[in-house]
């Protein structure tokens, strides 16, 4: 018989058992006793082979299943369907964690010139895949309704399409609403959760502005059109039950809970954002927590914090979610890149940031004259988790990803050990709460657990438990 | 607390200590493995002794595995890379 490869972590007071396709059991520490001395019961083997932790000799299906299994891990970046868009820098606010260092919405020179336009447009043309996701980030997008309205008409042929205007709706014009009306087209805003913290962190003087567009959108289009991502402030979070009122509401179910990324300007004005505190990680597992309690007394609707949930799927349903920020292998440029406002091509919007902020210059091309370099071959051979020495003896590897740019940005380097990177603890404390949450008796958390993975039941336990 | 573990019991060989400490350090590098020579002690200011037991046989655990993982690990992503 063959042993499936194991890795193991403490949890609560049992350990938890993971082997390299994603199945997982929690048991007690005898029985890893009995695992590693070689003493193992018939129970333990029928339980082993039952559950594919184990393959009989001979048995070439379960060998086949396995690999299959871990295959299923792996990421399978096809071809060029993704696009973020930046038609122009210049913004009409002045975050003081703008990731991008934005330009003065006055300033010429920040806009795609028409050589850019014509270049983005050929590239449209010449996508070789039936469905395409565009975003269009900046600057404020909305800007420049012309560059968004030519793209989108020439993305047309495509059957399967969609696009995200990431604004901060502090400003609609007519030409803007005509295109909001599109079926095809999203929007992505920002709210940073009560009024009085959104003020002070982004719109100051605007804030009533932006709160009456932000209504209007939503009495136009329901709340299934617009999804908002707060960005916190981690040494001073709003309280957790008035960011949730915040997006609740608004009829807004999903709360993306972001710390201020240390990119553009925060990496001069917040420069403490750069590694995140114990207080964070513990403020994040109580507003999970927190969403769950409610979710369990108002039944009515389902709250979620995204990135959690995103967590969630890929222990149970890998490849449900195209998150390109976790996922494994995570190669840059093949089937996503950013084109900034000159036409520069990058590989993540991160990447555009730090060559933004003068940290490094991970430009990989020119948007008319491609971007087939050495420079991301070369850093796609480390964009992997698969071959790490500290990821191979870590329980999450296969729920897990790389982010080759994140490493960069904060440390300026891609080597050093994995758990010494904020990545690598970020992912840790949200496997390891994620774990704690599918071994939980409470029914509540069964409920959202079952929810936030599209189930249309309540599953009556999420992990098995072997004594 | 401190955690005392007697060496030269049953997987407490040399080699496996080592893979089980660098293990510790790696994920826990709250715990301070401290070895004499017939004991190990690990410390730490803000675990159980129940934990760090726990924690020592997994520490332990993956440290046995993960030879033997390896060598299948690795036959099969060379098998999915071809």
């Amino acid at each position: 018989m063959t042993f499936i490869p194991l890795r193991v972590r403490p949890l609560g007071d049992k350990a938890l058992c993971v082997n390299d396709s994603g199945r997982f059991f929690s048991t007690v520490p005898e029985f890893l006793v009995r695992l590693t001395a070689g003493r193992l019961t018939p129970d333990d083997t029928d339980f082993l082979t039952a559950e594919g932790h184990l393959i009989q000799t001979g048995d070439e299906l379960g060998n086949i299943a396995h690999a299959y299994a871990v295959a299923e891990r792996l990421t399978r970046a096809g071809t060029l369907d993704y696009l973020i868009l930046v038609p122009t820098l210049r913004c009409n606010l002045s975050c003081s964690y703008c990731q991008v260092s934005r330009a003065e919405i006055s300033r010429p020179g920040f806009d795609w010139s028409e050589e850019t336009l014509q270049a983005v447009l050929a590239q449209i043309d010449a996508l070789d895949s039936p469905r395409l996701k565009i975003e269009f980030q900046g600057g404020e997008p909305t800007l420049r309704p012309d560059l968004i309205r030519a793209v989108i008409e020439r993305s047309e042929r495509l059957d399967q399409r969609e696009f995200v205007i990431c604004t901060n709706l502090q400003s609609l014009s007519d030409e803007i609403i005509e295109i909001f009306d599109r079926p095809d087209v999203y929007i992505s805003t920002s709210l940073d959760g009560p009024a009085a913290t959104h003020a002070r962190q982004r719109t100051g003087p605007g804030t009533d502005q932006f709160a009456a567009n932000l209504h209007r959108i939503l009495d136009r289009y329901g709340s299934d059109k617009l999804s908002a991502l707060p960005t916190v402030d981690p040494v001073a979070p709003p309280e957790i039950d008035e960011l949730i009122d915040a997006y609740a509401n608004l009829g807004l179910e999903s709360i993306f809970l972001r710390p201020i990324n240390y990119q553009g300007f925060a990496r001069k004005r917040h420069r403490d954002a750069r590694e995140q505190s114990a207080a964070w990680r513990d403020y994040y597992a109580r507003f999970v927590k927190r969403i769950i309690e409610r979710n369990w007394h108002d039944r009515s609707r389902v709250l979620e914090e995204t990135y959690l949930s995103i967590c969630l799927r890929r222990v149970f349903q890998p490849g449900a979610d195209r998150h390109v920020d976790l996922r494994n292998p995570n190669p840059l440029g093949v089937d996503y890149i950013v084109v900034d406002y000159d036409g520069t091509v990058y590989p993540t919007d991160e990447a555009r940031m730090l060559s933004r902020s003068g940290v490094i210059d991970l430009s990989i091309g020119h948007i008319a004259e491609g971007w087939a370099s050495d420079r991301f071959e070369l850093l796609n051979r480390h964009s992997t988790n698969q071959f790490d020495p500290a990821c191979q003896r870590c329980a999450y590897q296969p729920f897990c990803g790389r982010d080759l740019v994140d490493d960069i940005a904060r440390y300026g380097r891609v080597d050093i050990p994995r758990p010494d990177t904020e990545f690598c603890r970020k992912h840790l404390h949200i496997f390891d709460l994620v774990f704690e949450l599918i071994y939980s008796d409470d029914p509540a958390v069964r409920y959202s657990l079952s929810r936030w993975l599209r189930l249309p039941g309540t599953a009556r336990e999420l992990g098995t438990t072997y004594q | 607390m401190p955690q005392s573990i007697p060496l030269g019991e049953a997987g407490s060989d040399p080699a496996l200590v080592e893979q089980a400490c660098e293990w510790l350090s790696l994920f826990y590098p709250d715990i301070a493995p401290v070895r004499s020579h017939d004991w190990l002690q690990l410390q730490s200011g803000m675990r159980s002794d129940e934990e760090l037991a726990l924690l020592w046989r997994c520490a332990l655990a993956n440290a046995e595995l993960f030879a033997a993982a390896q060598t299948k690990r690795e036959r099969v992503l060379a098998e999915l890379l071809q």
